[in-house]
């Protein structure tokens, strides 16, 4: 019983990650229509600005968040304003920005390898976030639990803000018909600089996470974009809510699954059941048929 | 009799688009299905060739139960359709979007076009030489080696006909192929239409303009909320008050 | 001259590989992301014959490409329905999918240890050792691949193909199966990556899961937008060009743990670059013309799903 409890919390760390990265994805996605790969850029970047920020500045840890969130945040809305903004302009099409978008990602997981090495970079002064606690006898450390809190609060912020702002209002209203809020006098232009800034505030929360757990590293954002892109898909695009139950099935799933499934095989069912599923109900879960 | 549809029933999710819709084509015939916007014409387009399933209902093509046949070989059963949107392939030349409609064994085969040469050779010259036919036949034989995306509208649609007579089918399904013409266009349009029916092809033609498919229809049938309301000849069609009513929304 | 070799030998199996998603994805429009998978079935299919069942080498490459046309086979199924973006996702998901099963499968792959030991080839008992004579062989597979796919794609197949990457509903509303063509073409585009996994696998002797991965995929389908899809050119000319301009880098004072993520820095701005400059690529002509086309399908892809 204890062994399926403390799999269970594991399991919520993991889902924690999947949720933040594909809400992140989906905001951008569901509004821009862009496939917005570098989103596994911004995850490495957030991790390495933490570690510039309270490494070799020194600033606390909580300063140091806030401060590399707003910067995540800015780093993703100048990825459209500058990049995606330019192929756009110039007649690009969604598959060329898709491209300019891998091109990014490549520049971004190569330039930091160039600049950090490719080891890790451990945070000496992460020792005291890596003390374990005990929660109803399942270990979780406090990075862990700090990320489910501050997940948990980013994600009802998220709620809230697309359900009862006026701005929020806005963006769903753009998603469903783009020609109509420009017409209705919305600027498109700064929805999407919105979106991307909040998605890739959402993705630097997982991005902290890893790099205070293992250290700052490149590369390993792809997949995890990947698989949290199958969750918005099997969710449903554009069904937030969907997207959560995918994310909460994929990180469950990769934990709890140990006790019947030998403990390497869990990535290749998963990909097994999107596949499968994406034959079967290519619109998703939650996703109405045309 | 060349088409016969029976009972057909269409449905996409609250909407009924098609509802016990029957009626036949006749052989060499021109044939007009007619009706306000949003009565279904284009489901049963595509429910005849087979790119929509029917929820119950059978067709019936030259005596055979074509309901469950797939799409791609009801044409080589001998039916070919246009779209509304023209769908040119704009990339490729005239030659090219016509020849593609040719029926093929060989050359479009990867791994009989490696070991028949030669029967490949002699099905796209003899391919070659019917495009030619059928290009001078519609009047683009000097455009054949431009792009179709470079054609006019009305060029293209002269194409979009082209590339139906390549299938060689016999009946020949026509997406209001008329709209967008200018008066010119139109008339030569008409001349061809005619002319085919009298080339042993049969047309069914989804129209807006009722005059012109007045002129070029022996049998219109009229069409409202996916049901067959009304067919008959094209004059007493029109006549019909209660179906003018529907069709200018009285 | 011993570095020139391996670069040419290297650019060769590159050539194969751009060419075999140039068929894939400029002809027909299939963005596939899992070419790195297919090319890693080849090469483990080609080392596996041969370290296992002492197969030659010509066998083992035969047995390599029928091996890898039926997984390519099983592989197009479940992304046939969806298009789009939906598509490059899945291929995604195929590509990580096969890359767990090399390190899974120990069994038959020897998990994340790899084959080793793969002989260089042998023909009537005289051994391929040296690379100049391993680069002849190269060469002249390349050139049968190469000749192969060229006369393939200017048949009528070809044409369907082209007509498939314009409009699908049009091909098959003139009678021809879409559906049929795009899994020939997926299972052509395995076999061809097969060889080039096949000539991989004999030269560098020993393989392992860390070559086949996603990065793999994003590289190789890089090439050949770099190169300019649709443009054979492009596959040959534009691979050979794309891959020697980075090695500029290792002339200059550099150690090689900095010029080998250096390299792949200047390869993602070349990208960034083109796509905002001149997206067709090198060689390629009317690509984002032809883009634009698909573009109108990823809408109404998207148009379904939205009504969540």
């Amino acid at each position: 019983m204890e062994i399926l409890w403390q799999l269970f919390i594991q399991g919520v760390v993991l889902s924690m990650v999947y949720l933040l990265i594909a809400s992140g994805f989906s905001v951008i996605y569901g509004t821009t229509g862009h496939f917005h790969i570098s989103h596994a850029g911004v995850f490495t970047l957030a991790g390495y600005v933490l570690y510039l920020l309270m490494e070799s500045m020194g600033l606390p840890i909580w300063i140091s968040l806030i401060l590399a969130i707003v910067i995540s945040a800015i780093l993703g809305a100048l990825i459209y304003l500058t990049l995606y903004r330019a192929v756009l302009s110039r007649n690009g099409t969604h598959l060329v920005l898709f491209i300019a978008s891998l091109g990014l990602l490549t520049v971004i997981d190569n330039g930091i390898v160039a600049i950090f090495s490719p080891d890790p970079q451990t945070f000496t002064t992460s020792v005291e976030f890596n003390k374990v606690l005990m929660i109803l006898g399942a270990p979780v450390t406090v990075i862990q639990l700090g990320m489910i809190i501050i997940g948990i609060v980013a994600l009802l912020l998220l709620y809230v803000f697309m359900n009862r702002t006026k701005a929020g209002r806005m963006i769903k209203a753009a998603s469903v018909n783009p020609d109509l809020s420009q017409i209705v006098g919305i600027s498109l232009k700064k929805i999407h600089v919105i979106c991307y800034a909040i998605g890739s505030a959402l993705v630097a929360i997982p991005g902290f996470y890893f790099a205070l757990d293992t250290g700052a590293n490149s590369g390993k954002g792809v997949e995890l974009v990947i698989l949290a892109v199958m969750a918005v898909i099997m969710g449903g695009i554009r069904s937030l809510v969907g997207a959560w139950i995918a994310s909460l099935f994929i990180g469950m799933f990769y934990n709890m699954s140990i006790l019947w499934i030998p403990p390497h095989w869990q990535t290749s069912i998963i990909f097994f059941l999107f596949l499968i599923m994406i034959m079967v109900r290519p619109t998703g879960l939650f996703g109405q048929r045309a | 009799m060349i088409l016969q549809l029976n009972g057909i029933s269409k449905r996409f999710g609250g909407l009924q688009a098609v509802s016990n819709c029957s009626f036949t084509v006749e052989k060499g015939k021109v044939v007009a299905l007619i009706g306000p916007n949003g009565a279904g014409k284009t489901t049963i387009f595509n429910l005849i060739t087979g790119a929509l399933k029917p929820d119950s209902g059978s067709i019936y093509f030259k005596g055979k139960d074509i309901t469950n046949v797939q799409e791609h070989k009801r044409v080589h059963l001998g039916m070919a359709r246009s779209f509304q949107d023209v769908r040119a392939l704009t990339e490729m030349t005239v030659l090219e979007n016509v020849i593609l409609a040719c029926p093929s064994r060989y050359a479009e085969s990867p791994l009989l076009s490696l070991v028949r040469p030669n029967q490949v050779r002699k099905e796209e010259s003899h391919n070659i030489k019917k495009v030619f036919e059928i290009l001078e036949y519609v009047g683009l034989s000097d455009k054949k080696d431009k792009l179709a995306g470079d054609l006019s509208y009305a060029e293209q649609k002269l194409l979009i006909l082209a590339r139906l007579l390549a299938t060689d089918a016999e009946l020949l399904l026509l997406d209001e192929p008329a709209s967008g013409l200018d008066p010119g266009s139109l008339r030569k349009f008409v001349e061809l239409i005619r002319d085919l029916t009298n080339n042993n092809k049969t047309i069914l033609i989804v129209e807006h303009n009722v005059s012109l498919v007045s002129e070029i229809s022996d049998k219109m049938v009229f069409l409202h909320h996916g049901e067959a309301l009304a067919e008959g000849k094209p004059d007493e069609v029109a006549k019909n008050e209660e179906l003018r009513d529907i069709y200018f929304g009285a | 001259m011993e570095l020139l070799i391996g670069f040419a030998i290297l650019a060769c199996i590159y050539i194969i590989l751009a060419s075999s998603l140039n068929i894939l994805i400029g002809y027909t429009g299939i963005f596939s992301m899992a070419q790195a998978a297919v090319f890693g079935v080849g090469a483990y299919a080609a080392a596996l014959l041969e370290t296992k069942l002492t197969w030659g080498f010509i066998p083992s490459l035969i047995g390599a490409i029928v091996i890898a046309g039926v997984i390519s086979a099983i592989m197009a199924f479940p992304s046939l329905g969806v298009s789009g973006d939906y598509f490059i996702v899945a291929s995604f998901g195929l590509q990580m999918l096969i890359h767990t099963l090399f390190m899974n499968l120990d069994g038959l792959t020897n998990g994340p240890a790899g084959v080793q030991r793969i002989p260089r080839p042998e023909f009537f008992g005289y051994q391929l050792n040296s690379d100049i004579e391993y680069l002849i062989l190269t060469i002249l597979l390349t050139a049968i691949v190469l000749w192969f796919l060229v006369g393939i794609s200017k048949t009528g197949f070809g044409r369907v193909l082209r007509a498939i990457k314009e409009d699908e509903t049009v091909v098959q509303s003139l009678g021809k199966s879409a559906k049929r063509s795009k899994i020939t073409v997926t299972v052509l585009s395995g076999c061809v990556a097969a060889v080039a996994g096949s000539i991989y696998a004999n030269y560098v002797t020993y393989i392992s899961p860390a070559s086949f991965t996603i990065h793999e995929s994003i590289f190789i389908a890089q090439l050949i937008i770099l190169g300019g899809l649709g443009s054979w050119r492009g596959a040959t000319i534009g691979t050979i060009i794309l891959l020697g301009l980075p090695e500029v880098l290792k002339f200059l004072p550099i150690s090689e743990t900095y010029a080998a993520p250096l390299r792949q820095v200047f390869f993602g701005l070349l990208i960034i670059g083109f796509m905002i400059l001149r997206p067709q690529g090198i060689f390629g002509t009317n690509m984002a013309k032809k883009i634009k086309i698909k573009d109108s399908n990823i809408t109404a892809e998207l148009g379904e799903g939205e009504k969540a």
